[in-house]
């Protein structure tokens, strides 16, 4: 699903992100990218992302070359791919309805399509009754969690999370993770950039290490 | 294919409006200065145009008076007759000589005792020109050229009609618009680009989270360019208010000296291609500042 190829990325000609890194992640398989802060991990999301191109190597996602897209392609790519953030960063003046839908409409689909598929990405993150609410009424938990419905709502095969647990309590972090647990279940690959080593330890996925823009370990949990 | 259009166009003036509803101060502040700014070269456009329709009423001749020397033979003036009175421009030429020169002025202006100046009289022979009514000032200036390069003449004086005056205030203030025009569209521009620009720069984790939801540059500016197309209709319709409040005033101040020019009172009217000049304008000046300044954030976060 994932492929890095010898994957350099400088900025400025001189400052390197990213040295020689190389790994792939299998359809329907999950990850967590690990490492200090300012290791790296928030590039390879980015090249992941297709918001920055590779300096040298190759980044493939489902076989595509992504500096061979731009424009009109690269939105068509990101609208297949899920992403979290630590921040889930509402739309404050939306409902948690049409935040969630927001996709769905970028998307272009039809609007019973949308209110059936946001219906059951709430449902997955059991926020439901919440749907008319706007996320200024929500605790921070339920607004990570309207992130990841908005995130699933259009059924990725790809879903790429950036410290996804960093603002929420041990508790509300098992959660969340649980439900990344589940999307993989259901034959999603997942990629989860954390430093939080509990929260990796916590479950028995792989693990890509970098450390210096180098990638440091790639394994199974011990 | 077509509902989705709507749907999208929809949202786009949804989100331009609920993000203006918590921007009122800075979007009323935006639109007062650009009305006001747009309000200047549109009082002016229509100042031309009514000077424009004004002038063809007047039918007062220009008059050029063509002083001759005293040494002039007969022969040589005859020949400057015939050249002056063959340009197209003139429509009468009239020889005053001296002799009738000095007892017109002793007569007209009361200077009886300069009669006694008649055996020494100061004055030179005149031939008094009378121009085409209406005649471009330009070519009345070529009247005036000719006759100066003409031999034996002492001086040459230009009496302009009003109307060729106007025609020169035509074409000064005709460069001043095309001026304020293009520096006043220049500073609508930046002035709402710069407010975009900042827009934008506030709205970064927004136009992050569109672009990495797959929302083409199209979609993401088009709330943007909606806003500053109603602003820019706004202020539009506010500098037309303006040049119609200032016309007022000063078509009232002037009345006396505008009816003595023959004006006539749809001159006076501010005419309905400066009010769509002024809004299209407007509209067109904002959007082209919007856009610029979302496409130039978004080339920099990519």
């Amino acid at each position: 699903m994932i492929q890095f190829e010898s994957v350099s990325k400088s900025y400025d000609g001189t400052h390197r992100a990213l040295d020689d890194v190389s790994f792939r992640l299998a359809p329907g398989e999950m990850a967590f990218l690990t490492g200090h802060s300012g290791a790296g991990k928030s590039t390879i999301l980015r090249l992941l992302l297709g918001l920055e191109k590779a300096s040298t190597g190759v980044v493939r996602v489902a076989g595509q070359d992504l500096s061979q897209l731009s424009g009109e392609t690269l939105g068509r790519y990101r609208q297949r791919v899920g992403t979290v953030f630590q921040d889930p960063n509402l739309e404050m003046d939306l409902t948690v309805f049409d935040n969630v839908a927001l996709p769905l409409r970028i998307a272009g689909f039809a609007e019973q399509d949308i209110a059936k598929r946001v219906n059951a990405a709430l449902s997955r993150v059991d926020l439901n009754d919440r749907a008319m609410d706007k996320p200024h009424e929500l605790s921070s938990g339920q607004q990570q969690r309207v992130g990841i419905a908005r995130a699933i709502v259009h059924r990725p095969a790809l879903l790429v999370a950036d410290e996804p647990t960093g603002n929420l309590d041990p508790e509300l972090s098992a959660r969340v993770m649980r439900m990344f647990t589940q999307f993989q279940q259901l034959g999603v690959t997942v990629l989860v950039a954390t430093h939080e080593q509990a929260v990796v330890e916590s479950l028995p996925f792989r693990r890509i290490v970098i450390e210096r823009g180098r990638l440091r370990a790639d394994g199974s949990a011990r | 294919m077509m509902q989705r259009w709507v749907r999208d166009h929809r949202d786009a003036w949804y989100a331009a409006f609920q993000r203006d509803r918590h921007r009122t101060g800075q979007t009323a502040t935006l639109v007062v200065l650009l009305g006001i700014l747009l309000a200047i070269p549109g009082w002016l456009a229509h100042a031309l145009l009514s000077i424009d329709e004004i002038t063809p009423r007047a039918t007062e001749s220009s008059e050029v008076l063509v002083f001759l020397e005293e040494t002039l033979e007969l022969e040589d003036r005859m020949i400057m007759e015939r050249r002056l009175g063959e340009h197209a421009q003139v429509t009468e030429l009239i020889f005053v000589p001296r002799a009738q020169a000095l007892s017109d002025l002793a007569k007209n202006d009361g200077l009886s005792s300069i009669r006694d100046l008649a055996d020494d009289n100061p004055l030179p022979d005149v031939y008094l020109l009378r121009l085409v009514p209406g005649g471009a000032s330009e070519a009345e200036r070529d009247v005036v050229a000719q006759a100066l390069s003409q031999s034996g003449v002492l001086a040459v004086r230009y009496f302009p009609s009003i109307q060729a005056r106007l025609a020169d205030v035509i074409g000064v203030l005709g460069g001043v618009v095309i001026a304020m025009i293009i520096l006043t569209a220049f500073g609508v521009s930046m002035a709402v680009f710069v407010v975009s620009g900042a827009e934008a720069f506030r709205d970064d984790r927004r136009l992050q989270l569109y672009t990495l939801l797959g929302a083409s540059r199209r979609y993401i500016r088009r709330p943007y360019l909606y806003r500053a197309t109603v602003q820019g209709a706004l202020a539009g319709v506010l500098a037309s208010l303006v040049v119609w409040g200032i016309n007022t005033v000063l078509s009232q101040a002037f009345s006396t000296e505008l009816r003595s020019l023959g004006a006539p009172n749809e001159a006076l009217m501010v005419r309905w291609e400066v009010w769509i000049a002024l809004c299209v304008g407007a509209i067109g000046c904002s959007w082209i500042g919007a856009e610029r300044a979302i496409a130039l954030r978004l080339n920099r976060m990519h």
